[in-house]
């Protein structure tokens, strides 16, 4: 058993990390607010010179650890570009787009002009029939109307890699988030003493860490088994983690809100930038609901690892109920 | 590089305890701690049998009866044993933090005298921790050991010690010093239970018989080679026995197991249930993955010498909550089974109704979860 990705991973996590700490780090997220058309030759230029789209992540797990780092790192830093979808990219392609199956047809990142493979969360094929502009409302900054052409029947290649590698950049943001209120909660001052200092305050901030620590945990074993697992299996455990993902920020950002008080609203402050950015990523394309929902039929049709495994088809059910 | 694969080691191990269990636990085995004596005497007799295969003290040197096995090893033995209802009974302390302290800090005499038995699973002990007045604040603990010829005479009372009726051996905490002394003031004796000073008072609970007793020490007396490490210097021993206690019990594993049976246990009545509940079920599934990593994560880094106690407390947050949580799944699925069957036959059902009964006491016992969240959030203090 080893829990540790390897050197090449964290060194390549690190210099992705810096190289957007240069540019401005979460500021950068202000900036592609602002401009947003901005964004595909600002990234270009921080990450090209590092080699990060030599990287294959279906070659070696090393090159996958180093993906998944990447993406840790750029969450990080609130990077608002596609780049687990870039990374996770089917041949012959520049990405893989996840797009939703009910509801209004939007999807993050999906204006950048790419050549985008589609996919559904369940892991089927979509074709991408429109690309419209930005929303650009408060929490859709980066997300953009679509239309697809859903293919029930077609497996598309790498849409657990994609779902996976979007968790570990979600896990990036949650880990800044959680230091930044820490770091917070240690300096502000009321009633002559820093809020940390309060049990009350050190009780949310310890569910806080016990979300994050869960998901770092399970964003690795995860990635390990894409790496192991064969298909069906690997996309019951993409989903899984998303759903841990999905359940984290809610925890860690509503704590994070709430222990920064009003000043957490305010634009200046990072951890509304955290809250607002990330909306994209936990409502589409699917939210928490729908994902535990995909994720009890995934495992209910594909079965489920562990001490005491779930054979394939053994925890089938025949027709929906309420 | 990530590997989260087993050993050859580690899986041929499952498989012989699984063997094992398949052979000499009835399939309605819940433990132990049943009204019925035989429960007790299917888990002396299984203790009996792992000692003989060199299994119950796996990670023992081979010197006190052990295998000298490593920590993926032990952490299998404490999954298969908790998902399969411990049919160790109470001997899981004896093994996981109570022969380790003597390791380290009995006399060569005590470990001669202790560990050899503990190691063949010949023996019950109970852990005489908590008081009236003494609960998460254990510094305050009262009962008194007095000085006399040729050992102590203990005094006081204990309070939710679990097994004490079956256990023929105390790890008992004990005031040498003032009581304003508090954790300068704690001696550890090993003491006899059956003798006339004590008394013990099995206290009716919902838990289950033989959980919580209330123990009685009125002139008992302890032998001068039965005091643990120096005297008044016990509160060191108690926190490294707080240590191993925190990572002791694998909840997650049966959370697994009964989360992954109930399709099959439920047959017809898994295509009745709400989609909402197998929802919760899936979601379920999920958080004990993640929570045996979590574990994991506390073993490698054990492993390493690297363990920061605030990440066990984390964990033990963690799986202490997951387990509740899983109790609330499964009585929903299993609707009014839930509430008891009256017939043997409907083992899963009467194993979620233990499970979950067993489970409000998870935040509480070893630590409450209000204790290791003190823990965690003092890390984050800074100095």
């Amino acid at each position: 058993m080893n829990n540790t990705v390897s050197e090449e991973a964290t060194e390549l996590g690190q210099a992705v990390g810096e190289a957007i700490d240069a540019a401005g780090g979460v500021d950068l997220a202000r900036e592609f607010e602002r401009d947003p058309a901005a964004r595909g030759d600002v990234v270009e230029g921080l990450l090209g010179p590092l080699g990060i789209w030599e990287i294959a992540p279906r070659e070696d797990q090393v090159q996958l650890e180093a993906a998944a780092e990447a993406c840790r790192a750029a969450g990080g830093r609130l990077l608002m570009y596609p780049i687990a979808e870039r990374l996770a990219r089917p041949d012959g392609k520049d990405a893989i787009l996840l797009v939703p199956t009910t509801g209004r047809r939007v999807a993050v990142h999906a204006d950048l002009d790419l050549n985008w493979a589609a996919a559904t969360l369940r892991g089927d094929a979509a074709r991408l029939t429109r690309r419209g502009p930005l929303i650009g409302e408060k929490l859709a900054k980066f997300v953009a109307e679509i239309d697809t052409e859903i293919d029930e029947d077609l497996p598309q290649e790498n849409v657990e890699l994609v779902i996976t590698l979007q968790s570990w950049w979600l896990l990036g943001v949650l880990e800044r988030a959680l230091a930044d209120t820490v770091l917070y909660t240690n300096e502000r001052q009321q009633f002559g003493r820093r809020i940390i200092t309060f049990q009350g305050t050190q009780f949310r901030l310890s569910d806080v860490v016990v979300a994050v620590q869960g998901l770092s945990e399970l964003a690795k074993y995860t990635l390990w088994s894409i790496a192991h697992h064969g298909r069906s299996t690997a996309l019951v455990d993409a989903v899984a983690l998303r759903v841990s993902a999905l359940q984290a920020a809610d925890t860690v950002l509503r704590a994070g809100h709430q222990l920064h008080g009003a000043m957490g609203f305010a634009d200046e402050t990072n951890i509304s930038q955290y809250s607002r950015h990330s909306q994209g990523y936990r409502r589409l394309p699917e939210g928490e609901t729908r994902s535990e929902l995909i994720l009890a039929e995934l495992i209910s049709r594909n079965g489920w690892t562990s001490l005491f495994p779930i054979a394939a088809g053994a925890a089938r059910r025949d027709a929906v109920r309420v | 590089m990530l590997d989260f694969a087993e050993d050859e080691k580690t899986v041929q191990l499952r498989k012989q305890l699984r063997g094992l269990i398949a052979e000499s636990i009835p399939k309605d085995y819940l433990g132990a701690f049943t009204d019925d004596p035989n429960d007790h005497e299917i888990a002396k007799e299984f203790c009996r049998l792992l000692g003989e295969n060199r299994l119950f003290a796996l990670t023992w040197p081979t010197e006190w009866g052990g295998s000298a096995a490593g920590p993926w090893e032990q952490t299998a033995l404490r999954e298969e044993m908790w998902a399969f209802h411990e049919p160790r009974g109470p001997q899981y302390m004896g093994l996981n933090w109570i022969g380790p302290v003597i390791m380290r800090y009995g006399t060569r005499d005590q470990q001669e005298r202790f560990l050899p038995p503990i190691a063949r699973g010949e023996v019950d002990w109970c852990q005489g921790f908590s008081e009236p007045e003494a609960g998460s604040d254990l510094p305050a603990l009262r009962t008194r050991a007095t000085k006399v010829d040729g050992g102590w005479r203990i005094d006081g009372q204990k309070v939710w010690t679990s097994y004490a009726g079956m256990a023929s051996w105390c790890f008992l905490l004990a005031r040498t010093g003032t009581q304003e002394s508090r954790k300068d003031g704690i001696s550890v004796f090993l003491i006899e239970m059956d003798q006339p000073g004590i008394e013990v008072r099995p206290i009716p609970a919902m838990i289950g018989p033989h959980h919580i007793n209330e123990v009685y020490f009125e002139g008992a007396f302890v032998k001068d080679d039965n005091l643990l490490g120096d005297v008044n210097e016990g509160w060191k021993i108690i926190n490294e026995v707080l240590a191993l206690e925190r990572i002791g019990i694998a909840r997650y594993a049966r959370c697994e197991r009964l989360l992954a049976d109930a399709p099959a246990a439920m047959g017809e009545l898994w295509q009745e249930l709400p989609d909402s509940l197998v929802q919760r079920w899936a979601t379920a599934l999920m958080a004990s993955r993640r929570t045996k990593l979590m574990a994991y994560s506390v073993v490698a880094a054990q492993e390493q010498g690297k363990l920061d106690p605030a990440d066990a407390s984390a964990y033990r947050i963690a799986g202490t909550l997951l387990d509740q949580e899983v109790a609330e799944v499964l009585m929903d699925i299993v609707g009014g089974w839930g509430l008891g069957t009256g017939d043997h036959a409907e083992t899963f059902m009467r194993a979620v109704e233990d499970h979950w009964r067993y489970a409000q006491a998870a935040t509480v016992s070893s630590g409450t979860v209000e204790m290791n969240r003190i823990a965690l959030g003092r890390r984050m203090v800074a100095k």
